[in-house]
């Protein structure tokens, strides 16, 4: 009897460690708001950052209009409860917002809140808004510009 | 082997199973079998840049000195006087006119001269000051484009006369600017 209980020991350490890995729900994310620039005048071109709170500011000599104001990208990321993950936002100069008509205008600087890692709450979920920078050019054409950009998140 | 051994001989085999599916679970997670994206669409509107063109001077017209005084011209282009000036019929003046165009029904401030202007006579170095610009719009964050992208903005000012101004036609020059709210 003293040795059988060795058998059963194994057994149960290797359902231990097996059974968080396999039950762990895969994390999704979902984008449930655009990111927004607002309008503005090029001006001799300079950058328009729109903060993860959605608040615009300008530089150079971009101007802002208040009839068009910006939004922070909103998403929501799902999973286990109380997991950390991370987020990866993209490079700079890696997406950009175009007019269709060739001209187009680079995105850097991106921010996010959380920042780099977050933290689904006891429900499995936590909404994750992003911000950015968009470079203007000098006499930047008017027009609409449109663009994407995508947003990774893993398990820590 | 007897029975002790063989039960040691499981055991071991079950710790090295138990590692292996350990190292393929984290495995798993360090090489992002769980991770996700998600696109989003990011959006700017870029506008006409606002302009501003003077299509129309301001012109304060005939008058004579006398002991001196000031000339008014009004943004409707109404002149009146103070002083001793005399207004002469001949040449009345008119307000400046600023043709402003830019981003359909945007709205837009005014900055009017921050000080006096100088005019100076042709020929000569006598000068007289303009000051108390007004326009309509008036200065500020008040002047609104038509769904075209146009507006007109008209400028009034005073002119300082010194007695005995010396007769001649005086010239200067002032800037208004204009930007998007």
């Amino acid at each position: 009897m003293k040795q059988s209980s060795w058998i059963w020991r194994w057994p149960a350490l290797l359902l231990s460690v097996c059974v968080p890995l396999v039950a762990a729900a895969p994390i999704t994310i979902s984008n449930t708001e655009p990111l927004a620039f607002g309008k503005f005048a090029a001006g001799t071109g300079g950058s328009v950052l729109v903060g993860t709170t959605g608040a615009r500011s300008a530089t150079g000599g971009v101007v802002l209009l208040s009839s068009g104001s910006g939004a922070a990208a909103r998403f929501t990321v799902s999973g286990d409860a109380d997991l950390t993950y991370a987020i990866t936002l993209p490079a700079n100069g890696t997406a950009s917002l175009s007019n269709g008509s060739g001209q187009s205008m680079s995105l850097s600087d991106f921010t996010s809140n959380p920042a780099s890692a977050g933290l689904l709450g006891a429900l499995g979920q936590q909404p994750l808004s992003v911000g950015a920078r968009l470079n203007v050019g000098a006499g930047q054409p008017s027009g609409s510009y449109s663009g994407s950009f995508i947003v990774y998140v893993d398990y820590n | 082997m007897n029975i002790k051994q063989f039960f040691h001989l499981r055991a071991r085999a079950f710790g090295i199973a138990a590692i292996g599916v350990a190292a393929i679970g984290g495995g798993l997670h360090g090489s992002g079998a769980y991770a996700a994206s998600a696109t989003s669409n990011a959006t700017a509107t870029v506008v006409t840049p606002i302009a501003i063109s003077n299509t129309a001077a301001l012109a304060f017209g005939k008058f004579s000195a006398g002991t001196g005084g000031t000339v008014v011209v009004s943004t409707a282009g109404s002149r009146s006087f103070t002083g001793n000036v005399v207004l002469l019929a001949g040449d009345v003046g008119s307000a400046a006119a600023f043709s402003v165009t830019g981003d359909a029904s945007a709205t837009y401030a005014i900055t009017l001269p921050g000080s006096a202007a100088t005019i100076t006579r042709v020929s000569g170095t006598e000068t007289m000051s303009v000051a108390t610009f007004v326009s309509n719009p008036a200065a500020g964050a008040t002047g609104t484009l038509s769904v075209g992208g146009a507006q007109t903005i008209n400028v009034g000012g005073t002119l300082t006369v010194a007695s005995a101004q010396v007769v001649g036609s005086y010239t200067g020059t002032y800037a208004v600017s204009v930007e998007y709210n």
